[in-house]
């Protein structure tokens, strides 16, 4: 890893705090805007469960977070983090799981079960249970593979 | 797949990340080839073997069954 490599990296990992940071500031919004709706607004499970799911992937984010920030003010965190990231058993090992592809399908689950409780709140919890199955199945499948490999 | 670098790297006096840094990988991957769980691609191999100022298949040992 050059220093070129080294300095590109860091540009990535700030651009990932400020994306972090956006999220919050979203966050911030969405609250001020349940409390300015009108209760029928504030109160439907969409709003709800896209505020649920926010708070909590910001909250473990923010573990992430602590990572990063200490990656950018000491090289050698930096360089392991690449490392990490660039890291080719863990690249198998997530191929081997299908992280990419199930990622996007209980993201999109998730997303599609929150659009549904406009219509129907039945097929709106299978949906969302159908994507943490998948993202649950997904992280035992990686567990099991980083055991394996 | 055996190898021998938890050999050299004991002979070096060097841990698992001071390795997987010096290569540009991670302390899990070592252990992992160490032990025969995981085997490297052809470009760690020659980082590994380079580091060690070896051959390849001075430390990478197929076996002839495999």
């Amino acid at each position: 890893m050059n220093a070129t490599s080294l300095e590109q990296y860091r540009n990535k990992i700030r651009r990932r705090m400020n994306a972090f940071r956006a999220g919050w500031l979203f966050y911030v919004l969405l609250v001020a805007a349940r409390n300015l709706a009108n209760e029928r607004f504030a109160e439907h499970p969409a709003f709800s469960g896209l505020m649920g799911f926010m708070v909590g992937g910001l909250l473990v984010g923010i573990i992430g977070m602590g990572k990063l920030h200490k990656a950018l003010k000491d090289d050698t965190a930096l360089r392991r983090l690449y490392n990490k990231e660039h890291d080719e058993r863990m690249q198998a090992i997530r191929a081997k799981a299908g992280v990419p592809v199930t990622l996007l399908m209980g993201a999109g689950l998730q997303a599609a079960g929150l659009v549904a409780t406009f219509f129907d709140m039945t097929v709106a919890l299978t949906l969302i249970a159908a994507g943490l199955a998948v993202l649950l199945v997904t992280l035992a499948l990686k567990a099991w593979y980083s055991r394996r490999m | 797949m055996n190898t021998r670098i938890k050999e050299l790297r004991k002979a070096r006096k060097l841990s698992q990340e001071e390795l997987a840094d010096a290569v540009g990988t991670t302390r899990q991957t070592i252990t992992s080839i160490e032990t025969g769980k995981y085997i490297a691609s052809l470009p760690l191999a020659y980082r590994i073997a380079k580091y060690f100022g070896l051959k390849i298949e001075d430390v990478f040992l197929l076996e002839e069954e495999e």
